[in-house]
């Protein structure tokens, strides 16, 4: 392959994947995927027939001129009545430059315009996407880059050298792609990439952005506003959809209780409806060190802390979910409001994705609660969550039935829960017909229903008998992953359970909706899945989310480390200077260890230092004499193979008079003789001696003379 | 001294510039640095960094370039001034593994680079190439080349890296030495030819009749002489060809020649004077020269003809002052040339077997 050939190719290859990165951000209009892709395989097809030489079919120049304006109006058209976005708009442009380019490609000039096109392709799709992928694509960017870099540089060497204008000694130059090459360049860019990494994880962030925009379409969400109709969450419960991820960074492995992160909170029930009844918000204090504490800590109750770290996508809404009971939160937010009833909100929906950390205090049962009456419960500040809809009698008698065997609060929950669990079927198919009193279906007619049913019945059926419940909705954590150790969070893990109170416990959490057993997928498939899936996140954590206060725990880690290994390795000698062991010479002195220990270090280091001097002497020296050897030992083996074939080189004649012989009478094998016979004399009479380099290319050239006379080859 | 060296060692000249490549691309870096930060997109850091990766591995690739590379230059042993010779550089590459692109070579001659046209464009790993180049050096006297300067432009063709390699070497240019002119070629061709010294060697005319002496050639027997003498009588021929030349050059210039084409005259008076020490090196002269203060005595062949022509490169005028020594004086009874540049200067003593020569009628 000619020089010329190989960056051209590069060049297309670099271009087409800066223009699928582009495609695949799922912003350029389906025209424009089309004409791009149209134009790259154009290009090939024309560097496939027709090289570097002028196609046969092409574009004039004011047809070009044409095609510009064109494109032109379509970014104004675009931006009036299209995507409004200036970015986007100007899409058409660049694609129409890549097209132009590719298909006009001829000369060297034209290399780097076409470099610069490609790279604000790239660009544009870093600003328009933040998927996974997008790693992938800046790999194997970099890598053909680096390769067109590289040939460019020796394109542009070449032509130099060869003072020639046209370019044509380009046409006519292999590209110098010996193993050397390949592996050099192939290091080159992969210590690019180490190079970047490095780059990227210390430059400083500044920690702000003026024109940031939103990534991604916000998920439509269900069951979070104010007010919540019975049965919105069934319409995602099929939805997979990636909502949040859930890290706990101070547990190993899987929680061992059930996580349910906590979104919306509902108190008064229509009979169709869940509303939240406390308008009121209040925002939440925000501390020096930028904690918003939900709760002042003097109130906070004792237990064990959890923390969570959570990725939530772009959401619709503007819920800050997190475990019960929510203490503090950390977060890229101003303020924080909250409710009465723990709900915990921003003021307005933040674009793009968010990442936040919450530090929760779990309630548990007490014994006292466990085991106390409806009695302990307190007349006041509970009618909220006793508050029934209208509705007949048997909704009392089925809780009474229910709660015939118990007496106590927690053993009411329990008896309906497990009643609820036992009795009732689970199903996502409840009818499109929308019920006067959803209830009642559920519990006296269909008997079957989804997790908003059970949680509603269980509520209403608690607070029949006197016993406050609210109604909750958020995600239930059910897929653990394992590569990541973090929880993936779908629209289908929407959920719905119930609150109940207890007079010195709070808010203790059941949930009375069955579980269900999801389909079984391929478990191939799902660890792929869940190991991409991770690797998403950790992208999006440590690449898409990277700031400054990540770079400060990189920092003090490191310092850490260093600190632990100098301790360790200072502890260490201590330890051995310590002890009573000494080395006795001819029975008068004593010597310590530790100063042998010195000795023989510096003994091996000056070992090792003697070691590198002499290898680094025997690489410098050369030795003619075992080059001139190769030379001679190639040309009695080129020598050799010529006479099998009945061209035997006489005494009188000189190796140069030999090759044109060969030229003459074999023409075939003329060329490899001559270049082999120049390599003869100038490691023979030269002063140029052999290369491993040229050692390779002789093996080419032997192998290549030993094929001219097989059968099936060229007949000489 | 040594601390010179150690400096020297440590901080090796080095030099960058930016390619007209180069400047659009930092350019377009600044504009992606200055994105980056305003928005405060990671994946525009990311091709931040990616830019400057660049930018730093290039510059690591060319300076270790220029670490693995060794690099010696041949001189010829001889110069003459405004004829062509070939030098050369002798590029080695000291890493085994990894081979050296794109590699220009210049010399260093006081603050000038002098660009020889030697590029090249790979260097294997573990080789020596040889780059020749034409050198031709216009004036006589002692050239300088002060280094070597390396260009790079690997990897990318961004930066232009420059290293000064202090490798110093002297040569000395002959002066400058033409064809004579045929009617003084004819002129000179007789010179001294009847004055021949009456030396013995090769010929034919008689120089002496002696007794024979054991080991002498029995053909050079006079039978003539030996019959008369009855005694065995060998005769010595004279030899033909052994003639002697002084040139003379004429070193200071009188007061009324300080012109400003004077130090041109001189220079062509040392061309003649070299010139006409080729012409009668050739013809087997034995030659004696004089310039100014200086004189290197009879002698022929090819080595003497090489310190005359380093007198030459190395002689200057001298104005007519107190310092300026008095020329060396001619005997009388030699052939003289004397070779001047100025028509006004004053004439040395001679004998009548000398010509003198105005550079500038010849040169």
């Amino acid at each position: 392959m000619t020089l010329q050939r190989a960056l051209r190719v590069n060049t297309r290859v670099l271009t087409g994947i800066a223009f699928s990165t582009l495609a695949g951000t799922g912003k350029l209009s389906l025209p424009l995927v089309v004409m791009g892709f149209i134009s790259l395989i154009m290009s090939a097809g024309q560097e496939w027939k027709w090289g570097a030489g002028r196609p046969k079919f092409r574009l004039s120049q004011a047809g070009w001129n044409g095609l510009l304006i064109v494109a032109c109006l379509a970014v104004v058209g675009d931006f009036l009545w299209g995507t409004r976005n200036i970015l986007q708009s100007s899409l058409y442009v660049l694609v129409f430059l890549m097209a132009n380019k590719l298909l006009t490609l001829t000369r060297l000039k034209d290399i780097p315009q076409l470099f610069v096109i490609g790279f604000m392709e790239f660009l544009a799709a870093a600003v328009l996407t933040v998927d996974l992928w997008y790693a992938l694509a800046f790999v194997v960017y970099l890598l053909t880059a680096i390769w067109a870099l590289l040939l460019y540089h020796v394109s542009c060497e070449t032509v130099q050298k060869s003072g020639n204008v046209d370019e044509t000694c380009l046409s006519v130059t292999p590209v110098p792609f010996t193993t050397r090459f390949f592996w050099t360049t192939n290091a080159i860019a992969i210590a690019a990439l180490a190079v970047t990494s490095s780059i990227f994880l210390v430059m400083p962030r500044t920690g702000f952005g003026f024109f940031q925009k939103s990534q991604g379409t916000p998920i439509r969400t269900s069951g979070f506003s104010e007010k919540v109709d019975l049965g919105v969450i069934g319409a995602v419960k099929q939805d997979p959809t990636l909502v949040m991820r859930v890290q706990f960074p101070d547990i190993e492995g899987e929680p061992s209780e059930r996580v349910y992160m906590r979104g919306a909170t509902f108190d008064h029930y229509t009979g169709q409806s869940w509303i939240n009844s406390f308008s009121r918000r209040r925002v939440v204090a925000k501390t020096e060190e930028g904690v918003f504490e939900v709760a002042k800590k003097s109130a906070h109750r004792r237990g064990p802390r959890v923390i969570q770290e959570i990725l939530v996508e772009a959401l619709d809404i503007s819920v800050l979910f997190g475990l019960p009971v929510a203490a503090e939160i950390r977060g890229p937010f101003t303020s924080v409001e909250t409710d009465a009833m723990g709900g915990l909100w921003l003021t307005q929906p933040l674009p793009g994705r968010l990442q936040y950390s919450v530090t929760s205090i779990p309630h548990y049962l007490s014994i006292e609660d466990r085991e106390g009456d409806l009695s302990q419960y307190p007349a006041e500040g509970t009618s909220r969550f006793l508050q029934l809809p209208p509705m007949g009698p048997q909704v009392r008698e089925l809780a009474q039935a229910m709660t015939m065997a118990t007496t106590t609060p927690h053993g009411m929950a329990i008896a309906i829960r497990d009643s609820l669990l036992r009795n009732y079927q689970y199903t996502l198919d409840v009818g499109a017909h929308r019920s006067d009193s959803p209830l009642d279906d559920f519990l006296f007619t269909r008997k079957t229903g989804y997790c908003e049913h059970y949680a509603t019945a269980m509520v209403i059926l608690l607070r029949t008998l006197g016993v406050p419940a609210r109604l909750v909705t958020g995600y239930f954590a059910s897929e653990w992953n394992n590569f990541g150790h973090y929880y993936a969070i779908r629209q289908q893990d929407a959920h719905a359970w119930v609150e109940v109170w207890f007079p010195r416990s709070g808010w203790i959490t059941f949930d009375p909706t069955p579980g269900t057993a999801k389909e079984s997928s391929n478990p191939f498939l799902k660890q792929m899945g869940s190991f991409i899936d991770s690797f998403r996140l950790k992208w999006d954590r440590f690449v898409i989310h990277y700031n400054f206060s990540d770079q400060m725990t990189l920092a003090k880690g490191l310092k850490q480390h260093s600190d632990s290994v100098r301790e360790w390795v200072s502890r260490g000698l201590y330890s051995l200077e310590l002890r009573d062991w000494t080395f006795h010479e001819g029975g008068s002195t004593s010597v310590p260890v530790t100063i042998w220990l010195y000795l023989m270090g510096i003994f091996v280091c000056g070992l090792v230092g003697i070691y590198a001097l002499w290898l680094r002497a025997r690489r410098a020296r050369f030795t003619p004499v075992k080059r001139h050897v190769h030379g001679i030992r190639m040309y009695e083996r080129m020598l050799k193979l010529l006479t099998t074939q009945g061209f035997e080189k006489s005494p009188n004649a000189t190796p140069y008079e030999f090759s044109q012989r060969i030229m003459r009478e074999c023409p075939p094998a003329g060329p490899m003789v001559q270049a082999l016979t120049e390599l003869y004399y100038h490691t023979r009479f030269g002063q140029e001696p052999f290369s491993p380099c040229d050692l390779q290319k002789v093996e080419q050239l032997l192998t290549h003379l030993a094929t001219v006379w097989k059968p099936g080859s060229q007949r000489a | 001294m040594t601390i010179r060296i150690v400096f020297r060692r440590l901080f090796r000249y080095r030099s960058i510039r930016l390619t007209p490549d180069g400047v659009r691309f930092v350019l377009l870096a600044v504009g992606i640095g200055v994105a980056s930060i305003n928005t405060g997109n990671n994946l525009l850091y990311l091709l931040f960094a990616m830019m400057l990766s660049l930018i730093v591995i290039s510059g690591i690739l060319s300076e270790r370039c220029f670490k693995q590379l060794q690099i010696t230059r041949h001189l010829p042993p001889a110069i003459f001034a405004n004829q062509a010779a070939t030098a050369a550089f002798i590029i080695a590459n000291r890493s085994p593994r990894f081979p050296i692109f794109s590699v220009r070579a210049m010399d260093v001659v006081g603050d000038e680079v002098v660009e020889r046209g030697v590029h090249l464009l790979q260097v294997s790993p573990a080789s020596t190439t040889i780059q020749s180049y034409p050198l031709l050096v216009p004036r006589r006297g002692l050239y300088r080349l002060d280094g070597i300067k390396l260009l790079t432009r690997f990897p990318f063709g961004l930066f232009v890296k420059s290293a000064t390699i202090p490798v110093v070497a002297q040569i000395l240019v002959y002066p400058e030495v033409r064809a004579l002119a045929p009617m003084l070629c004819d002129d000179l061709a007789i010179l001294g030819h009847e004055q021949a010294l009456a030396q013995r060697g090769q010929g034919t005319a008689l120089h002496n009749l002696r007794l024979y002496q054991p080991g002498d050639d029995s053909r050079s027997i006079h039978w003539r002489t030996t019959a008369r003498k009855s005694l065995l009588i060998v005769r010595e021929t004279e030899a033909e060809d052994l003639r002697r030349v002084a040139i003379v050059l004429q070193t200071f210039h009188p007061e009324s020649s300080r012109m400003l084409d004077a130090p041109e005259n001189f220079e062509k008076a040392v061309i003649l004077a070299a010139s006409l020490a080729v012409f009668f090196t050739e013809r087997g002269y034995e030659i004696r020269l004089v310039a100014g203060e200086q004189e290197i005595t009879y002698e022929a062949g090819e080595s003497h003809l090489l310190r005359m022509l380093a007198l030459l490169a190395m002689c200057r005028p001298c104005a007519d002052t107190i310092d300026c020594h008095s020329p060396k004086s001619v005997n009388g009874n030699e052939w003289t040339i004397h070779v001047s540049a100025w028509a006004d200067s004053e004439p040395v003593e001679t004998s009548s077997d000398c010509r003198v020569l105005l550079a500038t009628d010849y040169v």
